[in-house]
């Protein structure tokens, strides 16, 4: 294994030499960053690599408004509310699902099916699937609402907030001022769209894209294959996650995602709106939406004083630069989602403190940078 | 969120399966994988399967697992 890391770190300083710059390189998954944090991966790179923790926290890049309008739901004597547990933490208007949660009827469920079974369970009530996630989550939010209209269980809806992870990546590198280098993307998402989805990020704005899976030592592999591209002048479509992650993807997946959803412009927290990023029921499957059923629009919302998550999720800032880090805002009493979410990069930088982590700091070949 | 936990089928009937991981069974649905089959180690995502996987990579997955102390306390780990 040792031999595969130094292999990995000989070619990040090849890249860091080559180019005689610092180079960054974001991650747009939330499970990546908990593994580069808690594995210490940031202490095996040279100096000159940054790593920057992107919008891949389904929870983190939820916008305020849908988190307020989840909340003013949660008031209504008819709802019941069924949401993911990483939701229910998250501050909005008047407190969180969690600090509502002895009034309201909030239940968490860990599927989909679950939330369906809850409809079916109490048919006088309206049932609302609080339906977050990106293409990995989508598809099981899709097939439960095809189950709905089969059987006609007319008390259940969502409220669609999943997101699309291309058109974020597309938004960040459209910006002028934008300065990532490459993309290590994210392995599930890949494992429904398949790591060809990434193309047009390579081939049309020259950012190398490679998949990685979540063990520290596919991460580093994927960093290496990143500066080996970097070092040569490339930017490739690459994936290193090859047990699980085909170019195509699961079509059946991609299939039902098309069948029940279309993108529409949706609100990302920090990015603002971005085109065709968010899914929305189609019509054929409109008396299940959430938004349609109780005639909401989805408006950006206000972010919590002081919360600079927005800065963090567009990898401009580090979660220590923010006022609120670790002051007022801490994984107990968070005031923002990157705090609340165990997978957002404030609470990580929290918990495991900037580069430390167990593990693999140890590992420099004697005479690296 | 997008974490997806291996797990072999254990028992299956249409869509409909229990699926076993590290002696934790649950039920999950392999509507995503139709070619799915008893016996078949997958990789599930909020209680849905979305991919093979071998044993090699489901072995690596559980032991990651495994070191995450807090990680049966969490509230979202299925979905998280």
């Amino acid at each position: 294994m040792l031999e595969r890391i130094y292999k990995a770190q000989n070619l990040m300083d090849t890249a860091c030499n080559t180019l005689g710059r610092q180079i960054n390189i974001m991650e747009v998954c939330g499970t990546h960053t908990v593994s580069i944090f808690r594995n210490g991966i940031k202490s095996t790179l040279p100096k000159k690599i940054k790593l920057l923790s992107g919008p891949g926290c389904p929870v983190c890049v939820t916008d305020q408004g849908y988190i307020d309008i989840i909340l003013q739901l949660a008031d209504r004597d008819d709802c019941l509310i069924a949401t993911y547990g990483d939701m229910i933490r998250v501050p909005g208007k008047g407190g969180s699902l969690e600090t509502k949660q002895p009034n309201a009827n909030i239940k968490v469920v860990l599927s989909s099916e679950d939330a369906l079974q809850l409809a079916k369970d109490n048919p006088s009530r309206k049932v609302v699937f609080v339906a977050v996630g990106f293409e990995t989550t989508a598809p099981a939010t899709a097939v439960v609402v095809k189950e709905a209209a089969q059987e006609s269980i007319d008390n259940f809806c969502i409220l669609s907030g999943h997101k699309l992870v291309i058109p974020a990546m597309r938004a960040l590198v459209s910006e002028k001022n934008h300065n990532i280098d490459a993309f290590l993307c994210p392995g599930h998402v890949s494992v429904i769209i398949g790591f060809g989805a990434f193309a047009e990020i390579v081939e049309r704005f020259g950012r190398s894209c490679v998949v990685a899976g979540f063990e520290p030592l596919q991460i580093i592999e994927g960093l290496g294959e990143i500066c080996r591209q970097l070092a040569a002048g490339k930017a490739e479509l690459k994936s290193v996650y090859t047990a699980v992650v085909t170019e195509q993807g699961n079509t059946t997946a991609q299939e039902i995602i098309a069948e029940c959803f279309e993108p529409v412009d949706g609100y990302w927290r920090g990015l603002g709106k971005i085109e065709k990023s968010t899914l929305k029921l189609k019509d054929k499957y409109s008396r299940f939406d959430a938004f349609k059923r109780f005639n909401i629009t989805e408006m950006p919302g206000e972010d919590m004083s002081g919360c600079r998550c927005g800065e963090v999720l567009c990898g401009l800032i580090e979660p220590p630069e923010c006022g609120l880090f670790g002051k007022s805002c801490t994984p107990e009493e968070p005031v923002g989602p990157c705090m609340v979410s165990s997978e957002g990069a404030c609470a990580a930088w929290f918990k495991y403190g900037g580069v430390m982590g167990s593990g693999y700091q140890e590992i420099r070949r004697p005479g690296s940078q | 969120m997008c974490l997806a936990i291996p797990a072999r089928i254990v028992e299956l009937e249409g869509d409909k399966a229990v699926v076993d991981a590290m002696g934790n069974r649950w039920r999950a649905k392999t509507t995503l994988l139709p070619e799915a089959k008893l016996g078949d180690l997958i990789l599930i995502h909020a209680g849905f399967a979305i991919s093979l996987v071998d044993e090699e990579e489901a072995k690596k997955t559980w032991q990651l697992i495994a070191e995450i102390n807090d990680f049966k306390d969490s509230p979202n780990k299925i979905s998280g």
